[in-house]
């Protein structure tokens, strides 16, 4: 009888058993279907930040961006802050205005721009401060505007750069030799300019006795994407003498001049200094066509930006400028070895 | 009759719905999951749905603001409050948590933008009629600017949403897919283990139906050593297993008794048979000589002798008796007065020898006795212990009051009787008998005592002192 009664209520253990199982194996087949299709976000499983930053930059330097946009995010993330990237694509009709307007009605808690001198770009950067939002410049500076701070290279340091660099080069006595610098920043007053009049005055103090050492800036417009790249063609077709070296100061610049010699089979006539990296800065430096590539720090350049921001947040104020090292990468160096 | 609580009814009834509950829930929860996950599949789209209707609000309050600028159409203000009161809404729900999600920022971002531009459409509307022309003019187009940087995240918040929704919903459809077949599969596992259990307590109950069928059929041809040994609990199969062995012990038993019974009315019957047709040889002598005797009676008187009479009309009472009380009983008084004729008879035969003495305690002559008892023990001590030694013999009938029964007692001095023979009388064995007696044997006495008291009566014989003499006693029960 026992026995009987004994094996009833293991009937309908069995039978609650079966069921809380059954009832749990298929909640976890439920939860692991909606994970699965993306659909178990919930708040519990999200962080959610107390800041919102957004990185302005422009898609020309995509790698370095890229990089420097890695950084930034880490950076942030420990500090509690999201950094979300605006990258003006090239088919984009948004200008780095327009994704500057975005930004300040999205309200966001501040803002990292690249800034590139573009026309009314120095309004917004006031429109922002106006409305609270910090902004950090990038690259290059906007002293006159509402910034609180600016990260990037020191004309005067990266000048140095490239007079240490040509000085290896002309071992010669009577050297006679024309360099070109293409500068995409044209505002006299910006940091392009700076380099270019830096580089110019170090270079020609150490050229040789008896050299003959020509310096030149063109002037690349660098919000006309296209015509940017016909500027530089018709410098090398029409004219008379073809620079022996060309200074790029942007990614997009130095792919378009060394595309452009491959075009006119001038690969090897003209030394290409380019700026960044990418496929095609890496193939020209694995050919000797690219003799350096200008790398400025990405990770001090996403940590000083966040930096900025994160002491104006807790502060109220942050330092004005965050120089970020730069060097001249050659054939066999580490930074390119890894590509 | 007993109810407990573990009858078939309750044990058919709890396997019935275990089974039905073990299914409602199992199906409970696989329905449940695929519901949920059908309401998923159907509400992937959704938040496109959503973005799109947003999309359709701002358009709407965007053409309503334009409308109102153009030509201060005071219903387009009224439409434009209305869908802006529903835009606030719909704002309020979106998300504003900065996560490390694409889709969240870009959602925050329309909805910061939104409340912007319904700001700024505000602030035109106000212009407009503050009659400032520059200053409604300047927020209409900053609102149109935000307007289109609202409508590009949308776009692309809708794109985004559209891919990852397309992912899920491909996911879902084939999750719903498997699922399915896991519900059959469960189903059948379920439906495997209920077929198991059913069958398992049908057997249980149906098996001791089909033992006891058999073993019924057994008993009903005549073997009655038929046991039920089911390990039966409280249920209806273990009440009528306790109750087929109980109803086979009393057959049992019954038999036995009617055995019993049988054999003891043939013993019986045998006796009465014995004592009858013993009766009916004697019946032929009686009758013949109660006649003559009572012609003799005549005769002697006729010829006044006396004595002869006297004899004769004893001899004839004597014979009376015996032809009336065969098949009858008597009272004790009756049966004495048998004794004292058949003593007067004896003393005519024996010239007067016999002593008979007589001890009686008159108050229970009342009380009745099988008939032929004391004359048979009287005749028994005559013939076979006094008769050789009548001058020194002497036979005694003793009866007596003992309250609770009546003593009798018919002793003699005689030879004695031999220890076997006495055995053999007490054990109810045959002796012979005398041609010259009337022909009822100790043994025919005993058994005749049995009949008519049972277990009431007793005897016993005694052997006297040096073998001689002997006594035989009967103690029994008064009877009306």
């Amino acid at each position: 009888m026992k026995k009987k009664i004994s094996r009833y209520r293991a009937l309908i253990l069995f039978g609650i058993i079966f069921t809380i199982m059954l009832a749990g194996i298929f909640y976890r087949v439920y939860r692991g279907i909606l994970k699965n299709a993306g659909l178990l976000e919930g708040k519990e499983e999200t962080v959610v930040f107390d800041k919102h930053y957004v990185m302005i930059v422009d898609g020309s330097y995509a790698d370095y961006w890229n990089d420097v946009y890695a950084v930034a995010s880490e950076a942030a993330a420990e500090n509690n802050a999201y950094i979300e990237l605006k990258m003006r694509d090239m088919d984009s009709d948004y200008t780095m205005s327009d994704l500057m307007s975005k930004s300040i009605y999205s309200n966001v808690d501040g803002i990292i721009l690249q800034y590139t001198g573009e026309n009314g770009l120095d309004k917004k950067i006031d429109e922002a401060a106006k409305e609270g939002i910090p902004v950090v410049t990038l690259l290059n500076d906007a002293p006159e505007t509402g910034r609180i701070s600016y990260v990037g290279i020191n004309a005067y340091s990266l000048g140095q750069v490239y007079t240490d660099l040509f000085a290896e080069e002309f071992t010669g006595d009577d050297r006679s030799d024309s360099i070109v610098f293409f500068i995409t920043d044209t505002d006299p007053s910006r940091n392009q300019q700076q380099i270019f009049n830096q580089a110019r005055a170090g270079i020609l103090s150490c050229v040789p006795a008896g050299g003959h050492i020509s310096i030149s800036s063109v002037d690349i417009p660098a919000d006309i994407l296209f015509s940017a790249s016909e500027v530089i063609r018709s410098n090398f077709k029409y004219s008379e003498e073809c620079p022996d070296y060309v200074v790029c100061f942007d990614t997009a610049t130095t792919e378009i001049v060394y595309q452009t010699l491959l075009d006119y089979n001038m690969l090897g006539d003209v030394k290409v200094l380019g700026y960044y990296k990418s496929d095609i800065i890496a193939k020209g430096i694995e050919d000797d066509n690219v003799i350096a590539t200008l790398m400025l720090d990405a990770n001090d350049m996403g940590m000083y930006a966040v930096e900025a921001l994160v002491d104006y947040s807790t502060d109220g104020y942050s330092n004005a400028y965050y120089t970020v090292p730069s060097k001249l990468v050659k054939k066999g160096d580490p930074e390119i070895a890894q590509e | 009759m007993r109810r407990s609580d573990g009858s078939i009814k309750k044990k058919l009834t709890f396997i019935m719905i275990y089974m039905i509950v073990l299914i409602f829930f199992s199906n409970i929860i696989m329905f449940g999951l695929v519901n949920n996950l059908t309401r998923q599949l159907d509400s992937v789209y959704s938040s496109n749905v959503d973005l799109n209707e947003l999309q359709e609000q701002l358009n709407e309050l965007q053409k309503n603001l334009y409308n109102y600028l153009k030509v201060r159409d005071y219903d387009s203000l009224q439409e434009y409050y209305r869908v802006q009161q529903d835009l606030n809404a719909r704002l309020f729900e979106m998300n504003d948590d900065v996560t490390g999600n694409k889709s969240d920022i870009l959602e925050k971002n329309i909805k910061n933008m939104s409340y912007r531009f319904i700001r700024k459409a505000d602030d035109s509307i106000a212009a407009k009629r503050g009659m400032q022309i520059e200053d409604y003019k300047a927020n209409y187009e900053e609102a149109m600017n935000i307007y289109g940087y609202i409508n590009s995240d949308i776009d692309e918040l809708n794109e985004t949403l559209l891919k990852n929704n397309a992912a899920s919903y491909r996911s879902l459809q084939s999750a719903l897919g498997i699922l399915e077949a896991a519900v059959i599969g469960v189903l059948a596992i379920i439906m495997i283990f209920g077929i198991y259990v059913m069958t398992k307590m049908t057997n249980e109950i149906v098996a001791p139906l089909t033992l006891l069928s058999k073993k019924a059929e057994l008993v009903g041809e005549g073997d009655f050593n038929q046991k039920l040994d089911i390990e039966s609990g409280d249920d209806e199969i273990g009440i009528v297993t306790n109750a087929f062995n109980g109803m086979v012990d009393s057959l049992n038993e019954y038999m036995i008794r009617v055995k019993e019974s049988a054999d003891k009315e043939l013993m019986m019957e045998n006796h009465l048979k014995e004592a009858r047709l013993r009766f009916l040889q004697a019946q032929i002598n009686p009758h013949f000589l109660f006649n003559s005797l009572n012609a003799g009676v005549q005769l002697a008187e006729m010829e006044n002798d006396e004595k002869t009479s006297v004899f004769l009309n004893r001899m004839a009472d004597f014979f009376r008796y015996n032809v009336k009380k065969t098949t009858e009983d008597a009272t004790l008084e009756e049966e004495v007065k048998l004794v004292d004729d058949y003593i007067y008879i004896q003393n005519v035969r024996f010239a007067g020898d016999i002593v008979f003495i007589k001890d009686i305690d008159e108050s229970v002559l009342g009380y009745r006795i099988p008939s032929m008892i004391l004359e048979p023990l009287v005749e028994n001590s005559l013939q076979h212990g006094i008769r050789d030694d009548l001058s020194s013999g002497h036979i005694k009938l003793e009866i007596r009051d003992k309250k609770t029964y009546i003593y009798i007692c018919v002793s003699d001095n005689g030879k004695g009787i031999d220890e076997e023979t006495r055995k053999k009388i007490l054990g109810s064995g045959k002796i012979e008998h005398d041609d010259d007696s009337t022909g009822i044997g100790m043994d025919n006495v005993f058994s005749r005592l049995d009949f008519y008291f049972g277990d009431n009566a007793s005897y016993n014989i005694k052997s006297g002192i040096d073998g001689k003499g002997t006594e035989v006693i009967l103690k029994i029960p008064k009877k009306e």
